[in-house]
């Protein structure tokens, strides 16, 4: 049996609230009206959950499920390190959500701030809309690989600039279009883009993959063409090719770990590649 | 300012050779009186039964304020994204920061452990003002500032002339133009060729073009000006090769290279002297020079040097050594932020990360406890940890804590790299600090090496009513087993007294105070006849004019001078 806990906002906020205690793993064995008294903040002004939201309760059992009604754009850093449980938004969410999270997750109908599921360390995202920029991404500041390190994330519209940066392990799937500099950075793991890409894919990455299915303006100059595939499996995905495969970023590590997948029909204009690449076969 | 009485408390006073005794201390406008003096109906009076009381700390090296301090906060976000004070309104401001923390921050946290004085050990002239602003900013601790000469273009040329006297006139015009308190030298020399992107493992005899000079020129050449000023502190070194192994007998150079001026008084400060004493020849077989720097300390009398111990965790490694930075780039590969400053200096600033399982981190953090545990005069010994170079200056308590346990330092060893220990003596040291040899090294010490001991430093009549009092009974706590409580005990002071006001309650922050900035000034004023000459060089060479170079008395929010 699955306890459900339902949160509607009281009013329209102005400010951004932080609530980052709306978690399962906070909520799993407290009453009511323990959940009532957990403190956010609105603005700078500490106040209970209960002052900003309406809080009911459906069922009951071990295993908690937060459902989130109406307009949470200005709710920040909800599922923050969450490890067990679900959460379900039902509209738009603000940003940091499943930052840290470490298992579970996270169902947004709507769409999705920046920084969203931001050095995320297990368990799952999935977005109907679109989400803001770094989605998986490490916070400013921090050395390359200390992003995203485990789990994925699923975002069915477009999302913004530098998803995925200093990504190690993990997969993030974007079935619209995604902005400049996906993969910055990036160590392991995989983005998927289904749709279009901005450019300047795979910046400073030294391992992992990026698949861009669709069109990308131009691969950076430090990227090394290596040869083109037919077909790029992606968790247990097959998509049709072929590939141009680009090894690099040379500028940050010369042994070129990371693997840049970009599709050849869709990039009419890198049919320079395809000749390097005949010239290379015909001499072999 | 009202009276205070703090009652039968253990105190530690080496300055005064008070080791342990009841006593009572006696406070009334802000300096310390004898306790007779005061009405104990209007004092306010603090029991301190059962717990330790000692002066003010002194820090003699913590790079907390100016240019570059304000580079690595911008190079660092995640520095502040992970720790921040909440504001508490009426009493306290807010800050973030853990390596570099906000000047609001930097001065509470210093009050939270006890500590009143602080020195910003390195100012480029021309940037001291950004760094007084900056200091005036910090609440809690009086406030002190070097100045960096080593690589001073027009210094250079006076010396290279041999020319001492227009030297002399120079440093003392700089020194009270930037309101100052003594000479620092980093890497003598560097900056000069840093301007060429040259300079990494400069040593003490290499010469230095243009001018035909080398780092020993440069040391005592400087060492006979503060003599010839009576400056109250010493010259200030950093030396030559700092950080790359094998430099111990540079730095025992450098120790020497002073000993024919001194008549038994301290003339050279080797700051810290960790990341100097290095011996082996690469990093692959770096072993510890601890010993021999230690055994050269315990023999020159004219010698004194602090720690820089480094403790495991994110530091910012910040110094006017460019190309020693610039290489530590290399090793570190994250990030770096360099500058230079017209004819003066230049300064590199690299975030770095001790491991504990790293060899050669391992190594470093023996060192620093080596040279303190095998000086056998106290007196010329410091503690400090180079904040933030070795570590954030909020790590001293656990520096004690190792400091004053054995038990405590093999605790340690279980969780650092063998190979590390096996490269250095400190495994076989069994001395333990007691609480007085603590208050040499944190307060007395310090206080006496700046010339500060007339008024900080110590609890006897007259001095500032700088007073720490801890959490923790000497005769009931053995701090050779007990380290634990002694770590908290020196986290969080039960209480602190800057200046005769109660700053700090059971580790909590309850007013906030501004203490002075201290400065040399001089009983002679300047030769006219130099000034012109100095004048015309200026506006050759530099950027901004003569009359806009001196910092006027009035931009300091409380300036209080040292005459000498």
């Amino acid at each position: 049996m699955v306890r459900r806990v339902v949160l509607t906002p009281r009013r329209v906020f102005k400010v951004p609230v932080e609530a980052e205690k709306v978690s399962p793993d906070v909520f799993a064995g407290l009453s009511l009206d323990d959940i009532k008294k957990l403190k956010v903040h609105e603005g700078n002004r500490e106040c209970e959950l209960g002052e900003l939201f309406e809080v009911r309760e459906e069922g009951s059992g071990e295993e908690v499920t937060i459902v989130l009604e109406g307009d949470f754009s200005k709710v920040s850093r909800v599922g923050e390190g969450m490890s067990t449980g679900e959460i379900v938004v039902n509209g738009d969410i603000g940003s940091f959500v499943g930052y840290k999270m470490r298992g579970g997750k996270i169902t947004v109908k709507g769409n999705a701030g920046s920084w969203l599921g931001a050095q995320m360390a297990g368990g799952t995202i999935e977005v109907f809309g679109n989400a803001g920029d770094h989605i998986g991404a490490a916070p400013r500041g921090l050395r390359r690989g200390k992003g995203m390190s485990k789990g994925m994330i699923i975002v069915h519209g477009n999302v913004g600039a530098e998803a995925g940066a200093g990504m190690v392990k993990g997969a993030i799937i974007i079935e619209g279009s995604c902005a400049a500099l996906p993969g910055y950075g990036m160590t392991g793991g995989t983005i998927l883009i289904k749709g279009d890409c901005a450019g300047k894919a795979g910046a400073h990455m030294s391992g992992g993959r990026i698949v861009v299915c669709g069109y990308l303006p131009e691969v950076l100059p430090s990227f090394y063409i290596d040869s083109v595939v037919p077909s790029v499996k992606v968790k247990k995905m097959k998509l049709e090719g072929p590939f141009y495969l680009f090894l690099g970023d040379a500028l940050e590590d010369p042994k070129c770990g990371g693997r840049l997948f970009v599709h050849v029909g869709k990039n009419p204009h890198l049919g320079e590649f395809m000749k390097l690449v005949e010239e290379v076969e015909e001499v072999d | 300012m009202g009276e205070i009485l703090v009652r039968n408390g253990y105190v530690y006073d080496p300055l005064n050779n008070v080791n342990g005794e009841v006593m009572d201390i006696g406070i009334k406008n802000g300096k310390i009186v004898d306790p007779s003096e005061i009405d104990v109906s209007r004092a306010k009076v603090i029991d301190a039964r059962g717990k330790i009381v000692m002066p003010g700390g002194v820090d003699m090296h913590a790079h907390v304020a100016g240019p570059k301090v304000n580079s690595a906060r911008v190079m660092m976000p995640s520095d502040h994204y992970n720790s921040c004070m909440k504001l508490l309104r009426g009493v306290h401001r807010s800050g973030t920061g853990k390596c570099t923390p906000s000047t609001f921050l930097t001065g509470y946290r210093y009050a939270r452990m006890g500590w009143t004085t602080v020195v910003e050990p390195a100012s480029p002239p021309l940037k001291t003002l950004h760094t007084h602003e900056e200091m005036d900013d910090i609440p809690m601790v009086d406030k002190l500032c070097f100045l960096l000469l080593d690589s001073n273009r027009i210094l250079l040329e006076y010396l290279s002339e041999g020319d001492l006297d227009k030297a002399t006139a120079l440093v003392k015009w700089l020194l009270e133009a930037t309101k100052c308190y003594a000479v620092k030298i980093v890497d003598p020399g560097v900056a000069v060729l840093w301007s060429w992107g040259k300079g990494y493992g400069l040593d003490i005899a290499d010469q230095i073009p243009p001018d035909n000079i080398t780092p020993r020129d440069i040391i005592v050449g400087l060492c006979k000006i503060s003599q010839r000023l009576g400056l109250p502190h010493s010259i200030h070194v950093h030396c030559n090769r700092l950080g790359i192994p094998g430099n111990y007998e540079t730095t025992i150079k450098t120790m020497e290279a002073t000993s024919h001026l001194s008549n038994g008084e301290i003339n050279i400060h080797i700051t810290h002297a960790q990341f100097n004493s290095y011996a082996g020849e690469s990093w692959f077989d770096i072993r510890s020079g601890g010993e021999e720097v230690a055994e050269v300390l315990n023999k020159c009398a004219h010698v004194s040097l602090d720690a820089g111990q480094i403790d495991f965790g994110t530091a910012i490694t910040m110094t006017a050594d460019a190309p020693f930075e610039f290489a530590l780039y290399h090793l570190a590969r994250w990030k770096w932020g360099g500058a230079e400053v017209e004819n003066e200096a230049a300064a590199g600033i690299v975030p770095f990360k001790y491991r504990r399982r790293n060899f050669v981190n391992t190594v470093q953090w023996c060192i620093g406890l080596e040279l303190i545990l095998l000086a056998k005069d106290l007196w010329r010994v410091v503690l400090t940890t180079d904040h933030p170079n070795g570590a954030p200056f909020t790590r001293y308590p656990k520096i004690i804590a190792l400091l004053m346990s054995k038990k405590c330092r093999e605790e340690m060893f279980k969780k650092v790299s063998k190979k590390g220990l096996s490269r250095s003596v400190l495994p076989s040291i069994d001395r333990e600090l007691d609480f007085y040899d603590i208050a040499i090294i944190t307060r007395a010490a310090p206080a006496k090496l700046l010339g500060l001991e007339k008024f900080k430093g110590h609890l006897g009549v007259g001095a500032d009513a700088d007073v720490a009092i801890y959490d923790i009974d000497p005769e009931e706590v053995d701090p050779s087993r007990d380290y634990a409580r002694v770590k908290e005990a020196f986290k969080r002071a039960y209480c602190t007294i800057k200046g005769g006001e109660i700053v700090v309650r059971e580790g909590e922050i309850v007013k906030e105070v501004f203490g002075d900035t201290i400065a040399v000034k001089f009983r002679e004023g300047h030769d006219e006849a130099f000034l012109k000459e100095l004048r015309e060089r200026f506006e050759r060479y530099y950027t901004v004019r003569f009359s806009n170079y001196w910092i006027p008395d009035h931009k300091l929010r409380s300036l209080r001078y040292v005459y000498c």
